[in-house]
């Protein structure tokens, strides 16, 4: 047998112009093709269905061909853009027929344990180790990530690179639908990418903002995909924003006039979607300002305890509150103490209760950067005193922390952040499978709340 | 001039509140192997519609189908359940705006939709459009519309181009070490690459070669130079090649492909492939010399060339008369491994279900029927493609041995065909995992 194999590979080596497998290669692949036939196996089949999925898309992963009992290891890995490594990995065993069905079957370690269908994807972690954890972001968002899925034998938990796969398979997941538009957008001052779905419209739409990173198109690629016209928004820590101008109430109604004059857009179906500081700013437009009338407005891990029209910048007040932010037992950053400090004092508080439209509010309650369970039930609160308390609509989710992203985005409990001057960490909160069932249930609430009320 | 001063807005005050009517199309990006499901929502109840499926071809001609369907009480339209009521084709058809494609009117005659470029999709662009139109399109806008990619190849899967040992043809590779069965994959008369077919096997997890044995532009792939052994170092090839399994390499031929498996499987050689899949073919063409000589064999026999009442050419009853010369026909009950034999009743190319029937009864003569399986299809033509592939029944044609440029019949019902290539290819993906990927034979030879 040995002999055989060693003939082919020799008789390949001379004659074979095409491929790129290198010889070194060859003699690691001879042993382990000689202890798996010795071993009576055929190679194993992992496959992933559907192969090309929307980021917000569940994928199916099965193994076939095994021995059975089989202990095996599954690993994920995205190289994102070129640049850093992703990777999750988790533990199985073959079923009596030789099969593993991550749908069905419980992992035994790794990344993730239990039965965690996408565990592949919200489990992935930084390989290289050493530097500071940073968010998962997607520069060009009209290219897929691409996620590789490797079969090893037995449960192995690292020098993934120095081992042979048994098998592998390919997935391709993508922000933006096949025919979703994306234009950018500069205008009247105003910065953003504005997402069209495919068609004559006219598209109920939505402004989508973020906190203080810049500006994050993703979720707004989504929502087009998922038939909304979407701005995606910055107002701040954004180059092409003229100074001061992101930082005003004028700006953002400003950026509901651009969005309502869109002729794909159904001017009296906008409504508003933001996260963090994003969403405080939404609460107060909606609550304050005549002219902008939401039909609905989603607010995920509000801050609204925090601002008040005519009280400066954000980033002046971030800098006040600096001093202020206590670090935790890794040396990271726990902004919610100050935030919460800094909102007891009553006459800065938002007040919530000019708002006219149904509202949904999404709180994790492990948020460890705004304290957004207090923000929530104090909003819930001013709505209950003018009579409004049934337009709110609330999912709040223990061990679900700051960052809730669309389902199956890698969880991350601390990140690197830019603040200015400085690069912190900052304590995100969030507990892993927890904050992960709660991406994947808090999107189907909007998605239903966004359909209802748009 | 910025992008929204120039838009004007043109929709009424009426419009304005009403909800768009929205179309959604799942897989957006599928196999082309995958069935689709498309559903319209936010219509008016009871609300007369027509869907309309538009595609442009690598070669720059317009595909188009329609359906002519009723929104239901909520204004819903699930086509894979509803019943369409004309159009390109009716009944309850969930993949019928992908089967029913045909070129849109005024276009050059007698096409036929192939994919060249298999590392782009097709690109469909589904539309819903008011009330029942009929077929013409111009000046009808859409109420929604959503597109949607159809690939012949998943992510991961590589391609190599091999050109060596005389051998010439593309690889197709699924990602990993392997070694995965391999199969050589074999088209028939029209010559030249076809490499679709071969991706979408690769796809499903499958090694394959597509060769190239007829070719104009290529010299030394001239069908004067090529006889079996050709054929036979392809195969060799993928056997000794490092990402193939040498105990699990079938061949998949379709027309002239098939004549040239059965030949390589009735001679019981070391090349002893593991499976067949025989598509529209015949035994009834023996390779003894070089592929030219075939064809020469093929135009001096005298059987019956026939016209339709368009001048398009029926190539049926061509090799006809030699089922009943034994020494004309290659010896199938020579076969040794499993082979699927599919076959259209209406093919009007080749003597496909005649060649079925006469292989059945010489491999029952010879005791290894039990090795056959034989589909034959009702309403069905020559070109069983992978789904859902276009019914094509006639079409452009220029035989890679003499250049000739005619129309040629294939046959075939739009209808029926398409359930059978529906029907065959699930068959088929079975067939091979059965003897590619979980038989143990292969094992215990070693």
């Amino acid at each position: 047998m040995a002999g055989r194999m060693a003939y082919n590979a020799a008789y390949w080596l001379k004659t074979v112009k095409t491929g790129t497998l290198l010889a070194q290669n060859m003699a690691l692949h001879e042993r382990t093709m000689a202890d798996m036939l010795s071993q009576r196996r055929h190679t194993p089949r992992v496959w992933a269905r559907p192969t090309r999925a929307l980021m917000d898309e569940p994928f199916q992963l099965e193994v076939a061909c095994l021995p059975p009992h089989c202990p095996v290891t599954l690993r994920s890995t995205l190289c994102n853009e070129g640049n850093d490594l992703w990777e999750a990995f988790s533990h199985y065993v073959s079923d009596e027929r030789g099969r593993v069905n991550v749908s069905k079957d419980e992992s035994l370690g790794g990344s993730y344990v239990g039965c965690e269908p996408m565990g592949l994807l919200w489990s992935l972690r930084l390989a290289v180790g050493g530097r500071q954890p940073v968010r998962l972001r997607k520069k060009n968002i009209q290219t897929p990530f691409v996620v590789d899925i490797s079969l090893f034998d037995g449960h192995i938990t690292d020098n993934f690179n120095t081992q042979t796969a048994l098998a592998v398979t390919t997935m391709e997941r993508w922000y933006m639908a096949p025919g979703v538009r994306c234009i950018e957008v500069r205008e009247n001052g105003v910065v953003g990418t504005l997402f069209i779905p495919p068609g004559p419209g006219p598209f109920p739409a939505l402004l989508d903002v973020w906190g203080l990173g810049g500006l994050m198109e993703h979720r707004a690629a989504l929502l087009a995909s998922r038939g909304y016209a979407c701005l995606a928004l910055a107002y701040i820590n954004h180059p092409e924003l003229q100074l001061g101008s992101g930082m005003g109430i004028s700006y953002f109604q400003e950026s509901w006039n651009l969005l309502q004059s869109v002729p794909q857009v159904s001017a009296d179906r906008l409504g508003l979607l933001g996260s963090c500081f994003g969403a405080a700013i939404f609460i107060l437009m909606a609550s304050e300002l005549p002219d902008i009338s939401p039909r609905c407005l989603v607010a995920i891990n509000s801050p609204s305890g925090l601002l008040n029209p005519g009280e400066g910048n954000y980033l002046e007040k971030l800098q006040r509150l600096l001093p202020e932010t206590k670090l935790d037992a890794n040396g990271h950053f726990m902004i919610k103490d100050a935030i919460l400090a800094f909102g007891i004092d009553l006459e800065r508080s938002l007040q919530a209760g000019g708002i006219q439209c149904p509202v949904l509010l999404i709180v994790g309650e492990d948020d460890q950067c705004v304290p957004s369970l207090e923000s929530a039930q104090k909003l819930e609160a001013q709505m209950r005193a003018v009579g409004k308390g049934h337009l709110v609509t609330k999912f709040s989710y223990p061990e679900a922390g700051h960052l809730i992203e669309p389902p199956y985005h890698p969880v991350m409990r601390s990140s690197a952040f830019n603040l200015p001057g400085q690069t912190v960490t900052m304590l995100w909160g969030g507990v892993g499978k927890s904050h992960a069932a709660a991406q994947e249930d808090s999107w189907r609430r909007i998605l239903e709340f966004l359909d209802k009320h748009l | 001039m910025s992008f929204f001063g120039e838009c004007k807005r043109i929709y009424s005050e009426e419009m304005k509140t009403r909800i768009s009517p929205k179309i959604t199309a799942q897989p957006t990006r599928g196999l082309v192997d995958e069935k689709i499901y498309i559903r319209v929502s936010n219509l008016i109840p009871n609300e007369k519609i027509t869907l309309r499926c538009l595609l442009l071809s690598e070669d720059n001609d317009f595909w188009h189908a329609y359906g002519l369907y009723i929104s239901d009480d909520k204004g819903v339209v699930n086509v894979a359940e509803d019943v369409c009521l004309g159009g390109s084709y009716t009944g309850t058809e969930p993949n019928g705006l992908i089967w029913s494609l045909k070129p849109v009117p005024g276009s050059r005659p007698a096409l036929r939709l192939r994919k060249h470029n298999v590392f782009t999709p097709f690109l469909l662009n589904i539309s819903v459009h008011k009330g029942h139109i009929n077929g013409d399109f111009k000046d009808a806008s859409s109420l929604a519309l959503t597109v949607i990619e159809r690939w012949y190849i998943s992510p991961g899967v590589s391609r190599v181009e091999i050109s060596e040992n005389y051998i010439h043809g593309t690889l197709f590779l699924p990602p990993g070490p392997g070694p995965f069965p391999g199969i050589l994959d074999l088209w028939g008369g029209g010559g030249g690459l076809v490499e679709y077919r071969a991706a979408l096997l690769a796809s499903h997890g499958y090694a394959s070669l597509a060769l190239e044995y007829m070719s104009t532009q290529n010299t030394s792939i001239n069908v004067n130079n090529i006889g079996i052994e050709y054929f036979e170092a392809a195969i060799h090839f993928l056997k000794s090649h490092p990402r193939v399994s040498s105990e699990q390499v079938g061949i998949f031929g379709l027309s002239f492909g098939t004549s040239v498996a059965l030949n390589i499987a009735a001679k019981g050689n070391r090349i002893s492939p593991r499976c067949l899949v025989c598509i529209s073919g015949s035994h009834a063409v023996k390779i003894n010399g070089t592929i030219g000589d075939v064809f020469t064999n093929l135009k001096e026999e005298g059987g019956k060339i026939m016209v339709d009442e368009n001048n398009h050419f029926i190539w049926k009853e061509l090799i006809l008369p030699r089922l009943a010369d034994p020494s004309k026909k290659v010896k199938v009950g020579n076969i040794k491994c499993p082979l699927l034999l599919i076959a259209g009743n209406d093919d009007q190319n080749w003597p496909t279900v005649d060649s079925a029937r006469d292989m059945e009864n010489m491999m029952k003569a010879a005791g290894n029927e039990h090795l056959l399986t034989t589909l034959i299809y009702p309403k069905t033509g020559h070109l069983i493609e992978p789904p859902y592939s276009p019914h094509t029944r006639f079409s452009n044609f220029i035989s890679a041995f003499n250049q000739e440029k005619v129309v040629v019949l294939w046959g075939g019902q739009p209808k029926e065909h398409s359930f059978a290539q529906e029907d065959s290819w699930e068959k088929i993906l079975h067939f091979l995992y059965h003897h590619l990927y979980s038989s143990s034979i292969g094992l215990s030879k070693l």
